[in-house]
């Protein structure tokens, strides 16, 4: 790349946001750049078949950086989230499953199963199952046997979102029936598959928000995606996100120990659930949307003090790395983090996350596995975006829809539980799993990342397996 | 010149009671914030005011944010420059802790260290590890000390320079006027480090030592 950051590329602004206009389900506009900045990752592995697991992404490459092993995500992503517009009546449910099945089905005959094909997982929120299958849900919907012994009542897997300390007070918790993760190096796969749920399926489904976004792109040298496209944008502290990042924030967070392994987060494989049966193969998908301050990050933090708060205070760091090891046997204790926390104030985004999202002692899970002490828990399938704060919404004033592009992350994370995500985003803000409570001011730089993100969106789902993705529950109507 | 005495002697009151008090206002030490004003910059300052109050914390070995020693602080904002703290520092014979005002200018922390309390961590014995706590606390306030660890110093001297005679000069004859027996000692701090010691022994007669206060807290007497 030759331009400089201040003619990026040859765009104008009026031309880009010229390009982010149209928005909807087709909607390019500016995610067009991606394929114009990101080289498309090479796949080895074309994987053979659709696993069980709907948020199962077989085939992703996995490349050496720094010495760490990292993976690559697909390029190209999409959440759909919407409203089921079909009558209640048993029949007419029946029938709005079979048709997006075969919707679904025909897009698994038209990709293969991995990031050169598309990845589809729907997910289902809470107010599907309240609507429309309240009967079978009481019966079907797993609980959460962990958080159920912690609070002393019956908690289900499935909760409704909530505000985190560090939350704004206006964010917003949706409250979508059905999320759509697509995912592909393809740009046109996943506009395929947008197309094929809810255009072609639009009499089921009214579409609340589009989100659209890419991740990855930094490992194939040059300047790297997120700055590339950020500098496209004109996002106010984009010239100072680092060369081959592949995030906005800087610092790789896709290294293969920091991401759960395969089937680590369905609902049963760590014991966490009960009457799990029909959702067996399922997992819960946290999904929201975060504007990230790039201008504050790098210009109130140096590396050293991203470093601190990003992964741990007292990490020694050449200048400028940005894959940080976070090897499974560094995870890191409660007591840790407090004693880190007391001797310089600050929290370490990564290690304070570890105490909650890594395993606390050797777990052989449900399918045969052993997953020793230390293996990470949630599989995050995040992107950055230059959504403000969606592609497109249906409700632009409630969602709080800006103008001109915004940079942040959408973030989608696989857990077994909603409450296991709790408990991690909870370790975010200083509240610790063993009940300890750091405390923070509003916006504290201490926390690193949080000081600069601003929670727009929150809602939490449940992931079924794949022969169970349309319409969960709904067979079992009377 | 009469007036000037009086004011000097103000002075020296003034200072004394914000001795005997544990407080102290520190102005110079203050380096520009690199976390900006906000708690974390008040940690910071706080945790370099009290390792260089207590030189024994400078030991690399009490750095790390991951060991079970070194300076711990946590703060609370009181307004938008205001923060008041509290702080532990451990090291390996002592537990020190107190409370701390920190007040930013222009950008700058100030700290107002108090030290309120000082305990035993961990010694080869009784004695002196409660003198190596105290050394430590010591060291915390050189320009005003307080009264008590003065005492410890002076129980140090009577400790040591007993165990020192008795291997020395055995006790013979029961009832003699003991001279490896200490009555009383006093001592009077000579230098930032140092304290000269006089000591009354049973049988009447006296002598001076030095007791010298290393870096690790020890009291050596000379």
């Amino acid at each position: 790349m030759s331009q400089s950051a201040d003619e990026p590329s040859g765009l104008t602004r009026r031309r880009f946001l010229g390009a982010a206009a149209g928005a909807g389900l087709s909607a390019a506009g500016l995610y067009e750049l991606v394929d114009r900045f990101g080289a498309v990752p090479r796949r080895n592995l074309a994987a053979a078949a659709w696993p069980r697991e709907q948020h199962v992404l077989l085939g992703q490459q996995v490349v050496t950086d720094e010495g760490i092993e990292v993976i690559v995500p697909p390029l190209h992503h999409r959440v759909v989230t919407a409203k089921v517009r079909v009558e209640g009546s048993r029949s007419s449910l029946l029938a709005a499953k079979a048709e997006l099945e075969e919707a679904l089905a025909a897009l698994e005959r038209q990709h293969e199963p991995s990031p050169r094909g598309l990845g589809v997982t729907v997910a289902w929120g809470l107010p599907y199952f309240r609507r429309y299958v309240a009967g079978p849900a009481r019966a079907h919907l797993p609980i959460d046997d962990r958080a159920s012994k912690a609070k002393g009542r019956r908690v289900l897997a499935l909760l409704d979102a909530i505000r985190y300390p560090s939350d704004p007070a206006h964010t917003i918790l949706d409250e979508n029936d059905v999320a759509v993760l697509l995912r592909s190096d393809e740009r046109e796969h996943v506009v395929a598959g947008a197309h094929a749920i809810f255009r072609r399926l639009a009499h089921l489904f009214e579409v609340t928000s589009v989100r659209s976004g890419f991740a990855g792109g930094g490992f194939s040298g040059g300047r790297g995606l997120p700055k590339e496209m950020a500098l496209a944008a004109r996002i106010p502290g984009a010239e100072r996100i680092p060369d081959g990042a592949e995030l906005f924030l800087g610092f790789t967070s896709t290294q293969r120990a920091a991401m759960g392994p395969s089937r680590i987060a369905n609902l049963e494989t760590l014991g966490y659930t009960s009457r799990n049966a029909y959702f067996r193969g399922g997992t819960q998908m946290h999904l929201s949307h975060m504007h990230e301050d790039l201008e504050a990050w790098y210009g109130r933090y140096d590396h050293d003090q991203r470093v601190a708060t990003a992964f741990r205070p007292g990490i020694d760091v050449a200048p400028g790395t940005l894959t940080v090891s976070e090897r499974r046997k560094d995870a890191y204790s409660a007591d840790l983090i407090v004693s880190q926390y007391r001797h310089t104030g600050v929290i370490g985004h990564s290690a304070a996350i570890q105490t909650a999202s890594r395993l606390a002692h050797d777990v052989r899970g449900a399918d045969g596995t052993l997953y020793p002490r230390g293996t990470a828990v949630p599989q995050r399938a995040d992107f950055n975006t230059l959504d403000n704060p969606f592609a497109w919404s249906s409700q632009p004033h409630h969602d709080g829809m800006g103008d001109g592009p915004a940079a942040g992350v959408h973030f989608v994370t696989f857990q077994p539980t909603s409450d296991d995500f709790d408990r991690v985003r909870l370790a975010m803000d200083g509240v610790l799993p063993d009940g300890t409570r750091l405390y923070f001011e509003p916006r504290d730089r201490g926390q690193g990342f949080n000081s600069v993100l601003r929670t727009t969106h929150r809602q939490n789902f449940l992931v079924p397996p794949r022969p169970h993705r349309s319409f969960p529950l709904v067979e079992l109507l009377r | 010149m009469a007036t000037g005495r009086v004011w000097a002697a103000s002075a020296l009151v003034v200072l004394l009671a914000a001795g005997c008090g544990g407080a102290r206002q520190v102005a110079d030490r203050a380096e520009p914030a690199a976390w900006g004003v906000s708690r974390v910059a008040a940690v910071q300052a706080v945790s370099r005011e009290v390792t260089a109050a207590n030189p024994i914390m400078e030991n690399p070995k009490y750095a790390p944010a991951e060991s079970e020693y070194g300076v711990e602080v946590g703060c609370r904002r009181r307004s938008a420059r205001r923060y008041l703290c509290s702080w532990r520092a451990v090291n390996t014979y002592s537990v020190l802790s107190g409370r701390a005002g920190v007040r930013f200018v222009h950008a700058r922390p100030r700290v107002e260290l108090r030290q309120t309390s000082c305990r035993r961590h961990v010694g080869p014995g009784e004695d002196s590890a409660l003198v190596r706590c105290a050394a430590s606390g010591f060291e915390s306030a050189r320009s005003a000390p307080a009264s008590t660890p003065v005492s410890r110093i002076e129980q140090s001297v009577k400790s040591s320079l007993e165990r020192n005679l008795m291997t020395s000069q055995p006790r013979t004859e029961k009832g003699s006027a003991w001279s490896t027996h200490v009555r009383r000692v006093r001592c009077v701090m000579s230098s930032g480090h140092e304290f000269r010691c006089d000591v009354t022994f049973m049988n009447g007669s006296r002598r001076q030592v030095t007791a010298r206060v290393r870096p690790d807290g020890v009291v050596a007497v000379g």
